[in-house]
């Protein structure tokens, strides 16, 4: 079998029966959906690219505490997630977060973007900017569930799991945050982007 | 604020709503300017999230994260050498001296548990022993017993 036909969790099995080429492939296929989170989590490239290895070590050092009553993907988002709080805790302690390092790591995520996406579908800078800048300014809560749902495009059920909170409060703390999305966007003078 | 349908926005987008909710939310949205505002504007958000450029990993993502994982490997292989806390430099004596102890404490009590069983055994061969001359000098007693029988015989 091709191993491109595999699913993540045959692939995370193989790996713990001890084929190392396993992990490289569920490394590959969740790398840049796990910067992806991790960026818009954090608001910073670099702290991106370090939480989303640490998450891949953690899946090489813990890869027996999987077990398969789970998605591994839901595991994995729960692995980057819990470390992408753990170090924002760091952060705000440190209290050493600044407007400019917002603006630096905007400035390289040019460099970043996905070969595969369409270029005529990306919205222009200054738009993405607002928008990414308003999800960032949103509360924690919404904004993980946000980023999950909407970026991440995980099912309401894999969120559930990955934050540990039921269904409905998934879903109402989906709708409570765009509603707040809305409100940040209209406070920053956008009515229309 | 009626929130009864504000809570279910997500769900009419994604067309999550049953055919009856879904009929009483469009007859909300239908007679509310501002709600309808509400929900077109959530709509298009929702949209241009989902457009945001995808951000893909650096070209060493995959260098860093093996050294990373070969790092913790070496490090893993050498744990038994932490109990030591063996520095580059300089060993630190206090953990070293620690177990040295403890090997000591544990090799000497093995030694006095074998040296136990040792006299157990001596003392239960001895018994042995013991027993076994009770029972020869029984022997000997019956043979003394008979004997005089033999004598008796003899002088006969």
């Amino acid at each position: 079998m091709i191993k491109s036909d595999l699913t993540d969790e045959q692939l995370i099995k193989n790996f713990q029966n001890g084929d190392r080429s396993s992990y490289n492939d569920l490394v590959y296929r969740y790398k840049n959906k796990i910067i992806n989170f991790l960026y818009r989590f954090m608001n910073d490239m670099d702290a991106a690219e370090d939480l989303a290895q640490e998450t891949f070590l953690k899946v090489y050092i813990k890869k027996d505490s999987y077990r398969e009553i789970s998605k591994f993907s839901t595991w994995l988002y729960t692995i980057a997630s819990n470390l992408a709080k753990t170090e924002l805790r760091k952060i705000k302690r440190r209290k050493t977060f600044s407007i400019s390092s917002i603006t630096n790591s905007d400035k390289e995520h040019n460099y970043f973007i996905d070969e595969g996406t369409n270029k005529d579908e990306i919205l222009d800078n200054n738009e993405n900017n607002i928008l990414h800048q308003s999800l960032y300014s949103l509360e924690q809560d919404f904004r993980t569930i946000i980023i999950l749902r909407e970026i991440q495009e995980l099912s309401y059920d894999n969120i559930s799991k990955i934050l540990k909170l039921p269904l409905g409060t998934v879903k109402s703390r989906i709708n409570r945050g765009k509603l707040k999305l809305r409100e940040i966007l209209i406070d920053k003078g956008v009515k229309k982007i | 604020m009626n929130c009864e349908f504000y809570d279910k926005i997500t769900d009419y987008i994604d067309n999550n709503l049953s055919k009856k909710e879904k009929e009483n939310f469009e007859i909300h949205l239908k007679n509310n300017d501002k709600f309808r505002d509400v929900v077109n504007d959530i709509k298009l958000h929702t949209k241009l999230i989902k457009k945001l450029p995808k951000l893909r990993a650096s070209s060493n993502f995959i260098v860093d994260l093996n050294k990373r994982i070969e790092q913790h490997d070496s490090q893993n292989r050498y744990s038994w050498l932490n109990i030591f806390s063996i520095n580059k430099t300089k060993i630190n004596f206090i953990p070293l001296l620690g177990t040295m102890s403890l090997l000591l404490i544990i090799s000497f009590s093995l030694f006095k548990v074998s040296n136990y069983n040792l006299s157990n055994y001596n003392s239960d061969e001895s018994k042995f022993d013991n027993s076994v001359a009770i029972n020869d000098s029984d022997s000997l007693k019956n043979d003394y017993d008979e004997a005089p029988v033999l004598l008796i015989g003899n002088k006969k």
